[in-house]
Order: C-alpha cells, then sequence, then structure tokens
C-alpha cells in the first residue's frame, strides 16, 4: 500500500479523531478537542477542509448521524479513522520518534 | 437564538450540496452554544466572522473540484481522442498538417524578427552598449563625431567609458610576399577593460596600447591563429604586416569574441586622433559608449545635449548636428520596415491557417453533434464533453508542434547559411521567449479550435443545436460562426495567396532574367585603395588620412600582359550590380546647334575603361566600343548605350550620333538634372549587359569612358579557360604594385550577388510552396465546410422536393447562397490583394517585375469552382433520394 504522509494539522485531526471516537469525532469537537490539548485555536473551516483531504486520501471516513434539535434539526457528520489512517498514524509515531530519538539531553540542555 | 440568516444564506449557497446539512448544523451548534453564554450580540457578530472564512474555504474547494474534473486527463481520455484521430485519419492529417507549417511559420519568423529587431550584443554587459551617431539636422544624413566632442563625451557622467572603433578590410601580408585580405577592425583599446574576452594566449588590448606613440599590437582571433598560424602557441611576440604597418601579436581570443565587427583580428586605434589627425578622426568609425549601471540611452543622449551645450565649440559643423545615442544593435528604420513587412506576410499567412484549422476543427465537431447528443443522454457532464474534445485537438496540436518546431529548426538553419554577412551579434536560435509565444500560440490555437466549438457544440440541448444550424443565417447551413468564419477565410486566402503568388512570381522573374554573358569565362574582383596612414602628429594636423587612390592604369595595363588574359577592363559596377541611376538627358535634335534637352529621366550609368566591355565580350551592335583615345585629355565627350536605352529613351532609332547629357554628381550625390555638364555623342549601342539587377524598367541605361580613377573599382578579366586560374595571378600582380590595395572579393562573374540570389531562390520557392500548400488547404477546407453543411440539409432538400420545388429552384437557392458567400469574401480578398501587391515595392529594394493580373482571378475562380463542386456533389445525392427516405432521416 502506498505510503500515506501526514501534515501536522492533519496529524492533529486524525489524533483528535481517535481520542473522541467514532461517536463522538465531528467538525466541532474535533475543534474543541485540539484547543483543549493543545491550547491552539484551529478555524472550523480549516478542519473541514483538512477532513475532506483526509477522506479524499482513503484515510478517514464519514457519517451523517441522526437530526438534533439543538442543532435546528440538523445532523452531525461523524469521522471514523480507517485502517489505511491508522497505518499512517503508526507510521507518524515511527518517523517522529526516531527523529526525536537522543535528542532529549540536548534539547533540555540547551 | 439561531445562527445570523445572512450566514446561513451563504453558507448554504457556496457549500455543496452533500455537505450543507452537517456544516449549516455545525453553525447552529456552536452558535447556540456561545448564545447560552454570552448573550446575543456578541455570538451574533462572532458568528457572523466566522462565516467569511468558511465561505472561502468551500469557495476554494468547490473550484478545485471543478479545475479538477476540468483538467483531468485519464489514459482514457488520450486512447479515446486517439481513436477518433485514426477514425478520421485525412481530416486530422490535414489539421496537424495546417496547425504544423503554422507553428514552423510562426517560430520561424519570429525567431527571424527577434533577431533582427530585439538583438543584443551577445556578452554580458551587452546591453549596456550604446552607438554614438551624429545626424546633420537639415536631411539625417550620418555625420562624423568630431575629437572635440569625442573628448568632452569622455567626461559624461552616463558613460563609463566611451570609445571607437571601426570594422574595415585588411591586407595581411606575409614574409612570402603573400598576401591575405580578411576582416579586421581597429579599435580604442581601452574598450577591452568592458569586454568580457578571456584571451586563450598572451593578453588582450590594454589602454596603454592606445598611447601615442605606443607599439603597434594585434589580438588576433582564434580562427585566424589556427588557419594562418597553425595554432603555435609562440605566436605571440611575433611581428605581422598587416594594413600596412608592422604590428607584434600580443595574445589570441577564441571565436566567441565577437565585438564590434566579428572579425579576424583586432589593431588599436590611438585614443588621441583616433586614427586619424588634429583636423578630426579617421573616416567611418562607430562611436560607442559603455552606460553606467542605471543609466538608459535616454538619459545619456539628455546629457550630452546639455554638454554640447554648454560647453560646444560652437563650430558650424556642430551647430548643424544632432548626436544621438542609441541600443548598439538598433536596427536601421527602412530594414525595419523591410523585416516588419516580411512578418506580416507569415502572420497573415498564419490567420489564414488558423482560419483553415477553425472551421476544419468546427465541421470535425459539429458532425459529431450526433455522438456528443449520445454521450450526454448517457450522463457526460457539459465540462466533460468539452475536455474530452480539447484534448483531442490538443493532441493534434501536440504532434503538429513537433512536426513544426523540427521544421522551424531546419529553416532557421538555412536562413543562417543564406545571410552569412551578417551582424555577429545576430542568431537565429530558437529563444525561450518565442518558444514560449509558439507554445501560448498553439494553446489559443486549441482553445479557439477545440473549446469553442465544443462550447457551442454542447450547448443546452445538443439535439436543438444541431438543427438549430438548419435554420441559421446563411442558408447553407453553416452557421452565423461558420458562415463568417468562411467569408473571412476566403478574403485571407485570396488576398495572401494573391500577395505570395505574385511576390513568388516576381522574384522567380527577377532570378530568370540573366543577361547573356559568357559569366563563366569572367573573373571578376573588388578592390578597394590602400588606406592612407596618419601624418606624424605635430607635421601636418590639417589633413585627415582617406583611402587612396587605386593605380587602375598600372593594374589592368600588368594583368593584360598575363598569360590566360583575353581582355581587361575596369568599372564602376558589375553586370548583376544595380548601377547606379543618374537623371539622363536626351537631345531630340541632333542636328541643332541649339540642343536642349527634351526631358530628363532616371538611368542606370556605369562608368569604364576601355576594355571593360571587351571583357565582358560585348559586341557593339552598333557603332564601336570605347577606345583609349576616349579617355584621353580634351577628347570628345562620347558613351555608349545599351539597346533598351535606345529603344526606351531614342524611340528606336538609329543612336549613333545623337547625344546625351548626365549632370555631373551634386553635393546630394544624385546629380540633380540642370546641372552644367558636356553633351556626349553616343558612339556605340551594345546589347543588354546587366546594367540593372532585373528590373526590365531599368534596363535601359548608359556607359561613359573613365581612366578608372577613384579609390575602389570593380575589375572584369576574361579568360580563354579557367578564370578561377586568374586568382592567384591577380592577387600577386595588386601585391606587387601595392601591397596595401585591399582586394574585397574576387570570384567568377557568375557568382556576383550569387548568395543574394540563392536567398531569393529560395525565398521565391518557400513563398510559392507555402502559397501552394495555403492554396491546397483553403480549397480543402472549403469544400469540407460546404459538403458538410449541404448534405446535412439531405432532409430539409427531400421535404422541398416533396412539396413541389424543383430542381433547378434549389439548385438556385443553394448555390445563390454560395455566390453570395464567394462574392463577399472574394471581394474583400481583391480589395485587401490589390493592398498586398502594391505594398511588394516597399519590401524589396529592388522593384520586381509586376503584371501578374491573372493570379487574383485565378485563385478567385478555383476557389469558387471548388465551392460550387463541394455544394453540387451532396446536392445531387440529396436530390435523388426520395422524400419518404429523407424524411426518415435525422
Amino acid at each position: 500500500m502506498k505510503r500515506q504522509n501526514l501534515g501536522e494539522l492533519e496529524l492533529l485531526v486524525m489524533l483528535a479523531v481517535m481520542r473522541l471516537g467514532e461517536d463522538e469525532a465531528y467538525a466541532v469537537s474535533i475543534v474543541d478537542e485540539i484547543r483543549q490539548r493543545t491550547g491552539r485555536s484551529v478555524q472550523r473551516a480549516t478542519v473541514y477542509v483538512t477532513l475532506q483531504r483526509l477522506e479524499n486520501k482513503g484515510l478517514v471516513s464519514t457519517r451523517l448521524g441522526d437530526p438534533l434539535p439543538e442543532r435546528g434539526g440538523k445532523a452531525r457528520r461523524y469521522v471514523r479513522i480507517e485502517q489505511p489512517g491508522v497505518l499512517a498514524l503508526r507510521d507518524a509515531r515511527r518517523t517522529l520518534r526516531s527523529m526525536w530519538g537522543g535528542l532529549e539531553p540536548t534539547l533540555e540542555a540547551s | 437564538m439561531r445562527a445570523p440568516a445572512w450566514s446561513r444564506w451563504l453558507l448554504g449557497w457556496v457549500v455543496p450540496a452533500e455537505r450543507r446539512e452537517d456544516v449549516l448544523g455545525d453553525l447552529e451548534e456552536v452558535h447556540r452554544r456561545r448564545v447560552k453564554h454570552r448573550g446575543q450580540l456578541t455570538p451574533w457578530f462572532r458568528t457572523s466572522l466566522e462565516t467569511f472564512p468558511l465561505a472561502a474555504a468551500f469557495l476554494v474547494y468547490r473550484l478545485r473540484e471543478r479545475e479538477q474534473g476540468m483538467g483531468r486527463v485519464s489514459s482514457l481520455d488520450v486512447r479515446l481522442a486517439l481513436r477518433l484521430i485514426r477514425k478520421q485519419p485525412i481530416m486530422a492529417l490535414t489539421v496537424i498538417l495546417a496547425m504544423a507549417m503554422g507553428i514552423a511559420l510562426a517560430t520561424t519568423g519570429f525567431t527571424f524578427l527577434d533577431a533582427a529587431l530585439n538583438g543584443k550584443l551577445p556578452m554580458s554587459g551587452g546591453d549596456r552598449f550604446v552607438r554614438i551617431e551624429v545626424q546633420s539636422v537639415p536631411d539625417g544624413r550620418a555625420m562624423s563625431l568630431d575629437l572635440a566632442r569625442y573628448r568632452l563625451f569622455q567626461e559624461a557622467e552616463s558613460f563609463r567609458y566611451v570609445g571607437a572603433a571601426d570594422g574595415e578590410d585588411l591586407n595581411l601580408v606575409h614574409g612570402s610576399g603573400k598576401v591575405d585580405s580578411l576582416r579586421g577592425a581597429f579599435i580604442t583599446p581601452g574598450t577591452f577593460r568592458f569586454l568580457p574576452y578571456v584571451p586563450i594566449l598572451g593578453r588582450s588590448m590594454t589602454p596603454s596600447d592606445g598611447e601615442p606613440g605606443a607599439e603597434p599590437v594585434a589580438v588576433l582571433r582564434e580562427s585566424l591563429w589556427r588557419q594562418r598560424f597553425d595554432g603555435r602557441r609562440n605566436v605571440i611576440g611575433e611581428v605581422i604586416n598587416v594594413a600596412g604597418r608592422e604590428h607584434t601579436i600580443v595574445g589570441v581570443l577564441d571565436d566567441e569574441a565577437g565585438f564590434p565587427a566579428g572579425g579576424a583580428l583586432w589593431l588599436p586605434l590611438d585614443d588621441r586622433f583616433l586614427g586619424g589627425s588634429e583636423a578630426g578622426p579617421r573616416r567611418g568609425l562607430t562611436f560607442f559608449g559603455v552606460l553606467r549601471e542605471g543609466v538608459d540611452a535616454a538619459a545619456a543622449q539628455a546629457e550630452i545635449a546639455t554638454l554640447s551645450a554648454a560647453q560646444g565649440t560652437g563650430t558650424p559643423v556642430e551647430r548643424q548636428s544632432r548626436v544621438r545615442v542609441a541600443p548598439y544593435v538598433s536596427t536601421p528604420w527602412q530594414a525595419r520596415v523591410q523585416i516588419t513587412g516580411m512578418v506580416l506576410v507569415l502572420v497573415l499567412l498564419l490567420v489564414v491557417i488558423a482560419a483553415n484549422v477553425a472551421n476544419l476543427v468546427l465541421a470535425r465537431t459539429a458532425a459529431r453533434a450526433d455522438e456528443l447528443a449520445m454521450r450526454t443522454a448517457l450522463g457526460a457532464g457539459r465540462w466533460r464533453l468539452v475536455g474530452q474534445l480539447a484534448i483531442e485537438v490538443g493532441l493534434l496540436g501536440v504532434i503538429a508542434a513537433g512536426l513544426g518546431l523540427a521544421a522551424s529548426h531546419r529553416a532557421l538553419g538555412w536562413l543562417e547559411d543564406s545571410v552569412p554577412e551578417r551582424p555577429f551579434w545576430m542568431t537565429f536560435e530558437l529563444s525561450p521567449r518565442t518558444l514560449l509565444f509558439v507554445m501560448m500560440a498553439a494553446l489559443l490555437a486549441s482553445i479557439v479550435g477545440g473549446v469553442l466549438p465544443a462550447l457551442r457544440a454542447t450547448r443546452h440541448d445538443v439535439f436543438s443545436t444541431a438543427h438549430a444550424d438548419q435554420r441559421s443565417a446563411s442558408g447553407l447551413g453553416l452557421g452565423r460562426i461558420g458562415a463568417t468564419m468562411m467569408v473571412v477565410e476566403l478574403a485571407l486566402s485570396v488576398a495572401l495567396l494573391s500577395g505570395a503568388l505574385v511576390m513568388a512570381r516576381g522574384l522567380t522573374q527577377y532570378l530568370d532574367q540573366a543577361v547573356e554573358l559568357p559569366a563563366d569565362k569572367i573573373l571578376a574582383a573588388r578592390l578597394l585603395g590602400a588606406r592612407e596612414a596618419p601624418a606624424p602628429h605635430g607635421t601636418d594636423g590639417g589633413k585627415r588620412p582617406g583611402v587612396a587612390p587605386l593605380p587602375t592604369h598600372a593594374i589592368t595595363a600588368a594583368l593584360q600582359h598575363t598569360a590566360g588574359v583575353v581582355a581587361v577592363g575596369s568599372g564602376s559596377d558589375l553586370p548583376g550590380n544595380d548601377a547606379w541611376e543618374r537623371w539622363v538627358e536626351v537631345d531630340d535634335d541632333a542636328g541643332s546647334s541649339n540642343a536642349r534637352a527634351a526631358s530628363a529621366q532616371l538611368a542606370p550609368v556605369a562608368r569604364v575603361t576601355p576594355g571593360f566591355l571587351e571583357a565582358l565580350d560585348a559586341r557593339a551592335v552598333a557603332g564601336r566600343l570605347f577606345r583609349e583615345a576616349d579617355v584621353a585629355p580634351n577628347a570628345l565627350p562620347v558613351a555608349v548605350v545599351n539597346e533598351p536605352f535606345v529603344r526606351m529613351f531614342l524611340g528606336g532609332g538609329n543612336a549613333i550620333g545623337r547625344r546625351v547629357r548626365v549632370p555631373s554628381t551634386g553635393a546630394s550625390g544624385s546629380g540633380a538634372p540642370g546641372e552644367p555638364a558636356p553633351w556626349r555623342e553616343i558612339v556605340g549601342v551594345v546589347p543588354d549587359l546587366g546594367l540593372s539587377a532585373a528590373d526590365p524598367d531599368r534596363a535601359a541605361g548608359l556607359y561613359l569612358p573613365s581612366t578608372g580613377e577613384g579609390n575602389q573599382l570593380f575589375l572584369a578579366l576574361r579568360s580563354d579557360g579557367n578564370p578561377r586560374l586568374l586568382d592567384g595571378p591577380l592577387r600577386q600582380i595588386v601585391a606587387g604594385i601595392d601591397p596595401n590595395i585591399r582586394i574585397l572579393w574576387v570570384g567568377p562573374l557568375e557568382s556576383v550577388n550569387a548568395a543574394e540570389r540563392n536567398f531569393m531562390a529560395t525565398f521565391a520557392r518557400v513563398i510559392s510552396g507555402m502559397g501552394v500548400v495555403a492554396l491546397a488547404l483553403s480549397l480543402v477546407c472549403v469544400y469540407a465546410m460546404l459538403s458538410f453543411a449541404v448534405s446535412r440539409r439531405t432532409r430539409e432538400i427531400g421535404i422541398r422536393v416533396a412539396m413541389g420545388a424543383t430542381r433547378r429552384q434549389i439548385a438556385r437557392v443553394i448555390l445563390g447562397r454560395l455566390a453570395k458567400l464567394l462574392s463577399l469574401g472574394g471581394g474583400l480578398g481583391a480589395i485587401m490583394g490589390l493592398a498586398l501587391i502594391s505594398a511588394q515595392d516597399a519590401l524589396w529594394e529592388t522593384r520586381l517585375p509586376t503584371g501578374e493580373t491573372w493570379v487574383l482571378p485565378f485563385v478567385v475562380v478555383t476557389l469558387a469552382l471548388v465551392g460550387v463542386a463541394a455544394c453540387w456533389v451532396p446536392m445531387r445525392r440529396a436530390l435523388r433520394i426520395r422524400p419518404a427516405e429523407a424524411l426518415r432521416l435525422d
């Protein structure tokens, strides 16, 4: 299978989706999750575009939930990580670990 | 409580339908959450603000989607396009050939134009070199810059350097006495500081080489060093005799070095007098400057004008002249007009080709209306179909571009060989700019030829589109676009083909009008006197050195006694060159003592020594040729005229004893009528010996006897064998008389202007070829368009027949409408063609024979016949089928 590289924002969104789980991960909750965990404010528009890109790559899939009154009768689009997405996350973790490996003393000392 | 209405409206409009539910839901959810914590107003503003990036993100997303949908080319698309090309090979081949010809023409024409008009010195910093020219105020004549202003300009802030150079034919005299004529350049040595030429041996010139009393040095070019000095590395320090002086070779520059004139060696020009004396620099110098960074030619010109006015010498010469600063490689106005005219013809041809291609593609696309309708019915989107059609035309374009660029490469190679004596900076290489232009042109052609017809064909309902054409204005079923294109194409074809064919015929006639001379027996040469050495400074400052007169008599006398020489003479012109035209007056009453000028007309006049006409093997058809006595002091003025002169100026009667007068050359150089000159008695008549290169209107001319005085002349030697064998003895004799006399050219008479004639012959062939191809293309295209259009009306014709229309009536309707188109296109084309033909004299310095009146009607009639045939064949077919069958069609 073709190796998928993840950009930083893609990685953050994927991790947020994984944390939230497939029944809770939708655009608004993803934005909240990233903000709470990282302190970074991400535009919802950016998350929509990133999710679309991830979906085009086949890393995530989406489904519409039931209409909800607090949303004016509109449904949520829930996001789920697919198997290629899991592989891409593992790949990203391995890459980052190998790059970070042995750098802790240097980083702390400087 | 709900999100702002305008936000919902905007997002509802921008967000794609499949995403609208969740995006609007998210907007609502976030807004309500905000309202819960912060009241109404702040959330309204925050949600409103948030709408912009959301809308922008989805807008960009949609645009990208569309772009990808249009731009994605799958292998399936390409395969489909190839299949369709194979299905209609003749049509595809025609389109490819037409586009290839257009691309080749455009590339070649614009590369030539670019090289000729927008050239720059091919070296780093070359764009900083400018020419400093002096023009006479009254008549714009070029003048020489005087030393005072030269020194003044050296102080100008705009220039880093001001120098001078002169490309010149020089004699290199070897120790054995052998003389080589070569092109060299005198140049102010300081120039080399600004030339990026690194010597491959020794050094280039330094400013000290131009100081008074400096030892004369010479810098060789690599090719001269290899050819004449065998590439010896110990050549440095060797003394050579060149330009009448001894010079020490100090360096060798590689062949890339071309400034100022691409010669074989450089010699120093002294900085103080520039090869002249206190009275002025040597004649014929080119003055140039190297601009400082950030200064342009206009600013430099303004500065030197101010300097001249403030500190000028105020001499009459200075007051009557104007200094102009121009880019070094600027092309003269006249040449610009000629080149632009030639390229204009090419562009017109290109437009004809483009119109043909567009028409062919239009017909091809229109013919596929049913197929497109079927594909639409099966679910293909409009953009998908347009993209598919664009790929097909694009594919044809790619093949055509490859062929066209290859053809252009060859054509440019031929051009380089055909114009050997061009400035060194003029290279006919395909520039990225031209390539970009061609690519853009091909893209445009693809869009116009492929996308526009595709858009039209896929507009709304393709069935109704296809049928709409049948109700169109033209009545031939071409549609408005097709009818307009047809008229434009006809007009351009008629205009351009007439112009091209007349030009080609004119050129061919020009070349065919060879005068019957034993040109293979005659050796011709062009000689230039030795350059006078500048007077030692301080001894004679009042005289500017010029070119010494030639010892013509000594040269011809010595050659007369050379083995193999039958006759020898010198003249101001050779057959094949255009002799200088002068005003000639004819005495129409030979018997009267009060001779009066009946008329004064321009006619070519050549001054020749006794023996020159014999050297051309001319026989007097009446009277005699020149004798030595004709050039003796106090000899009676005589003239020999040619047969055309007798016919055109003397009414064909007996010329012997009649009198002519050629006013002496006045200050203007043209010899205006009315100036005092002796009447000359005509003593002989000779055949047409080619006084004018080809123009029969200018063949009538006369010869005047001359002693051969002057500092340049043409020699003619008739040999009893191979004239090339006289080359060596000629050079030996001239070098023996004066090694500094420059032999500019030697060759058989038949090779006079050979390069020019070859160029014109090939140009004529190319123009004729292109004209024929363009005609063929137009015929194919007219036939395809009309035949297609009429065949589409089969059903309508059938119905008309069913309703009682006679064949004659139907033929009248269709052919009548065709006649309208043809007459409109042909009429416009004829007007444009006549304008083009009459503009041809501006393109060529030599007037071409005209009178090709048959060309214009020929083109119109040919196109008309093809048009009638194109309509007639499908019309007959339509008339033959039964009305019931016709109704079932479509």
